[in-house]
């Protein structure tokens, strides 16, 4: 198992008209709403809750119940936000998915609002992502002119509204009540919670938030049953999914798989193994800087499901996979990843917003060789009081991996400590690779 | 055994370190915490304020939680386990306080916060007393007036939000927002703004640490020497409650004093700084006469004796009186007393200040303390400026024969071409008409005099001393006591409290005040509404 008989998300990525809606429908987008509108809302959600949809942003939640906790006679009108602010340092494949096919995305975001019964999508794109910006915008007008999106869609009478939104730059908006803030207005701060999103979401009303590669499944689902989605991949973790191979790879990129596939298979075959075969395996960053980073031991016989990796104490996260040879530092690695979440902390928690800074302080000190024998202990402990201490996750996000990269690495940061300076620095010219 | 009594169904029961609660559903666990006598730290909590849950120092362990949870923003459920401290919670606690002095400057000895700072007294109470954070330090801003009366440092701020929402929820002027992200967070005015709605002070009362200070009051005194009194502003009709941070005999801030029926937790920035306002002119602290043209010093029996001559030689309707509506209900009853005890058709008149509009939060446009009060009393109160005006173009005529004004300083002249009347006037300072008046008495200013107000909507509460008269300078109920008897009636009081329960009896408003204990019992530390 591991490869897929068939791509089914990136099936037309590759062609260059699939952006056009004549194109796209040729292909069969857009075919599967009108028969999700002969389904009826709470039928759609049985076949996703069927088909073990999980959710492709990160935490890997069921989405057909994500979308069954919306209220079933809404008082106020529902909201479907669609999380494209694809933010996590490794990832890439929500930006292939809107350049490449944004009828498919936008077919899925539609059939999400009809589960949820939205009268409104709105798209959160990350600002650099001008290409899908564009792309989407098109896209919209295309759908719009066809009938697909607006009052009385395909006269089934339900009206829905897109609304495409830029981010203006922040890692905190992907987290999605500050999506939400950044979406009315203001400054992105993670909501407390409770009340959750679908009881108190985008200006109050109830509001269901799923990333867009979870979005671009469910066409696929409503086409060919909620059976065939779960025939492919592990229990409990169904479907196919897309890995994004970064780092010392011979051919990085997004690759599209079953969910759970080996490691080895997407390393080796999918990705041609390391970028210089002379070289060793170091470590792995399995889904997106937020995840523990593993050792080559760990990696083995891994497979590359949610449940598997948040087994090995990481996380598959956003899938992004970061292959990292033994040129690297990993005290410097360290200190990159905790460069950007001390930059990415709101700052709206105490614990984060001098944790994360404090954390990446203690690691730039180190790799600059002014660390000293109490550092790692100190920078353990700050961890410790960042993690389950704030209202989101980020803290977490920017604690556990540097908790990983001391503790697998311990050795790396014992030499910096001891030499006072980088050993591959120390290193004579040529050796680094 | 089992509770025989319905519960009803809104109320929750819930155990905090071992004591059980009952608190209405919706309640927080900080909040029921609170009622179960536990004081909980905060810093971007307030009551007065929505909730941000950003501090995260009120960490408590609550049973079944796999994390610690902020009490703040945890709903209080049926049967649930709370333990506010604990080794879990004080290892998260440790590790906010850690966080929070990393960037901090420490500058305790200069900061005008220490001694009321909640970073002292939770670094005390649930610090490490360690400094693991050998990092450079985040430098911000220092000194920063933010508006006419506030001075923001961002090293010291730990950005709790408190400003922020108070300017957005109570105000809702929006002059405050974060800017920057992460450590470099921090709180500034909006391009362009300054901080200078009417409730700017509050923000500083409100800050948990030295970050926002007054200008007024920075730099002026240790906290820990002043003692604060409880009393009751007199810079407007709502009457605030507050605390005179009194030392060395002087009043150096006033703040303002919870009281849910009166002002909440706030007052306004004009009652705030009125005790810092300019005086008139310097302040009386002798008796006066003008002899031989010249106002010369004289003994205070002397000059109650003059004025008692003066009154009872007044034919009837000859004797007018202007006494403020910021004077006492103590003072404006022996004002009634004298007008009907000692003299005959005596023209009383209680003047109307005025100034702006009633705000939606607490400013009113009346400008008296106790107006309301002089209403209840029954004294003929000035509407529209009509009598005062009346009884002042009397006097410039010469029909009235003597004048005696009570802690309202009148501007422009007050006397005929021929002398008339004789101007008494009982006034805290120099300067207009005090020194334009025939016999000066001085009374007790703000702060010096102790009695009782009523707000515009009926609230009675107690005005207190703290601070010791200037020279003979005496409350007006006393001195008005001491002048009727000069004037042969025997009156004798021993404090205005004594005057307050001769009110309670014989005045029906008043009646609710007489009660077991006396009335200053009855009006307690927030007051009465009538």
């Amino acid at each position: 198992m591991g490869a897929l008989k068939e791509k089914v998300l990136t099936l037309n990525v590759s062609h260059a008209d699939q952006p056009a809606i004549d194109a796209a429908m040729k292909r069969g987008v857009w075919s599967r709403l009108p028969k999700a509108l002969s389904m009826g809302p709470d039928a759609l959600i049985e076949e996703i809750k069927k088909s073990g949809l999980r959710g492709r942003g990160g935490a890997g939640f069921p989405a057909g119940v994500k979308w069954s906790f919306m209220p079933k006679q809404p008082v106020k009108p529902s909201y479907l936000v669609v999380n494209a602010d694809e933010s996590e340092p490794g990832t890439f494949k929500d930006r292939l998915l809107m350049e490449r096919d944004p009828h498919l995305c936008l077919e899925g975001f539609l059939l999400g609002a009809w589960a949820i019964r939205a009268s409104a999508v709105f798209i959160y794109i990350r600002g650099e992502f001008v290409a899908g910006w564009k792309a989407l915008d098109r896209a919209i007008a295309e759908a719009r002119s066809k009938g697909f999106i607006g009052k009385n869609v395909l006269k089934s009478g339900w009206d829905v509204d897109v609304i495409l939104h830029r981010g203006a730059g922040a890692y905190i908006c992907g987290e999605e009540t500050a999506l939400m803030e950044s979406l009315e207005g203001k400054r992105g701060y993670p909501r407390l919670k409770p009340p959750f999103p679908a009881a108190h979401g985008v200006y109050g009303n109830p509001t269901t938030i799923n990333n867009v590669e979870t979005l671009a499944c469910v066409p696929h689902i409503v086409e060919r049953g909620a059976e065939w989605f779960a025939s492919i991949g592990r229990e409990k973790n169904t479907g196919p999914k897309l890995y994004c191979l970064s780092g010392h790879v011979k051919r990085p990129g997004v690759y599209e798989a079953e969910l759970g596939v080996p490691f080895e298979t997407l390393f080796e075959e999918m990705g041609g193994g390391l970028l210089d075969p002379s070289r060793r395996l170091q470590a792995v960053i399995p889904g997106g800087s937020s995840a523990a980073v593993m050792t080559p031991a760990e990696c083995a016989g891994l497979t590359m499901d949610f449940d598997s990796l948040a087994a090995k104490g990481s996380l598959l996260g956003s899938a992004g996979v970061m292959i990292m040879d033994d040129s690297v530092c990993m005290v410097r690695a360290c200190e990159r990843v905790l460069k950007f979440y001390a930059h990415e902390s709101c700052g709206q928690c105490t614990p984060c917003r001098i944790g994360a800074d404090w954390i990446h302080r203690i690691v730039a000190r180190i790799e600059a060789g002014g660390g000293t024998p109490e550092d790692p202990g100190t920078l353990m402990s700050v961890c410790d009081g960042m993690v389950g201490k704030t209202i989101c996750v980020f803290a977490d996000a920017a604690a556990i991996p540097a908790k990983s990269f001391v503790t697998k690495f311990r050795d790396a940061f014992d030499e910096h400590i001891m030499r006072r300076a980088c050993p591959l620095l120390l290193a004579p010219a040529g050796a680094r690779g | 055994m089992p509770d025989e009594t319905p519960k009803p169904a809104d109320t929750i029961s819930l155990t905090i370190d071992g004591v059980t609660v009952s608190v209405p559903k919706g309640t927080t666990v900080l909040q029921a915490a609170e009622k179960a006598g536990l004081d909980v730290p905060r810093y971007c909590y307030h009551p007065g304020l929505t909730i941000a849950g950003n501090c995260r120092i009120c960490l408590v362990d609550v049973e079944k939680m796999p994390k610690l949870a902020t009490s703040c923003t945890t709903l209080a459920a049926e049967g649930m386990v709370v333990r506010t401290g604990g080794e879990k919670v004080e290892d998260g606690r440790r590790a906010v306080m850690e966080f929070l002095l990393a960037n901090h400057p420490l500058d305790c000895p200069i900061c005008d916060q220490a001694g009321e700072c909640r970073l002292q007294e939770y670094s005390f109470q649930h610090g490490s007393g360690g400094q693991r954070f050998v990092e450079e330090r985040i430098k911000g801003f220092k000194q920063k007036p933010v508006g006419t009366h506030i001075v923001l440092d961002t090293e010291r701020c730990i950005v709790c939000t408190r400003c922020i929402r108070f300017c957005d929820e109570v105000t809702g002027t929006g002059e405050l927002g974060v800017f920057q992200r992460g450590a470099f967070s921090y709180i500034d005015t909006f391009p362009g703004r300054g901080l200078d709605n009417p409730y700017s002070g509050n923000t500083v009362d409100i800050c948990p640490v030295g970050a926002l200070t007054l200008k007024e009051f920075r730099f002026k005194k240790r906290v820990w020497w002043i003692k604060d009194v409880p009393s009751v502003c007199g810079s407007c009709a709502r009457g605030c409650s507050v605390n005179l941070g009194t030392a060395d005999n002087t009043i150096y801030r006033l703040t303002p004093r919870e009281n849910p029926r009166v002002n909440k937790w706030w007052m306004c920035d004009e009652g705030r700084l009125s005790i810092h306002a300019p005086a008139p002119g310097a302040r009386l602290g002798h008796a006066m006469a003008r002899d031989n043209g010249e106002q010369a010093v004289i003994d205070h029996p002397v000059a109650l004796e003059r004025l008692a001559a003066r009154l009872k030689a007044a034919r009837p309707g000859g004797v007018g009186i202007i006494a403020s509506a910021s004077l006492t209900l103590e003072d404006l009853w022996m004002v009634r007393r004298l007008a009907a005890e000692c003299l005959k058709d005596a023209r009383v008149v209680v003047p109307e200040v005025r100034r702006g509009e009633d705000d939606a939060i607490l400013i009113r446009a009346d400008k008296t303390a106790n107006r309301k009060g002089a209403e209840m009393l029954g004294l003929p109160l000035d509407t529209g400026d009509a009598s005062l005006a009346a009884l002042l173009e009397d006097a410039r005529a010469g029909s009235i024969e003597v004048l005696l004004v009570l802690g309202h300083p009148i501007d422009g002249p007050v006397k005929s071409p021929g002398g008339a009347p004789f101007v008494c006037a009982a006034l805290t300072h120099a300067g207009g008409l005090a020194d334009a008046a025939d016999l000066v008495i001085p009374t007790a200013a703000y702060g010096e005099f102790e009695g009782t107000w009523v707000n515009f909507a009926g609230h009675a509460q107690r005005v207190r001393r703290g601070l010791v008269p200037t020279g003979i300078a005496l409350d007006v109920w006393l001195l008005i006591a001491e002048l009727m008897r000069s004037m042969g009636v025997p009156v004798r009081f021993a404090s205005s409290a004594d005057v307050l329960s001769e009110i309670a009896s014989k005045c029906e408003a008043f009646r609710p005040l007489a009660i077991y204990g006396g009335p200053v019992k009855a009006l307690g530390a927030q007051g009465v509404t009538l």
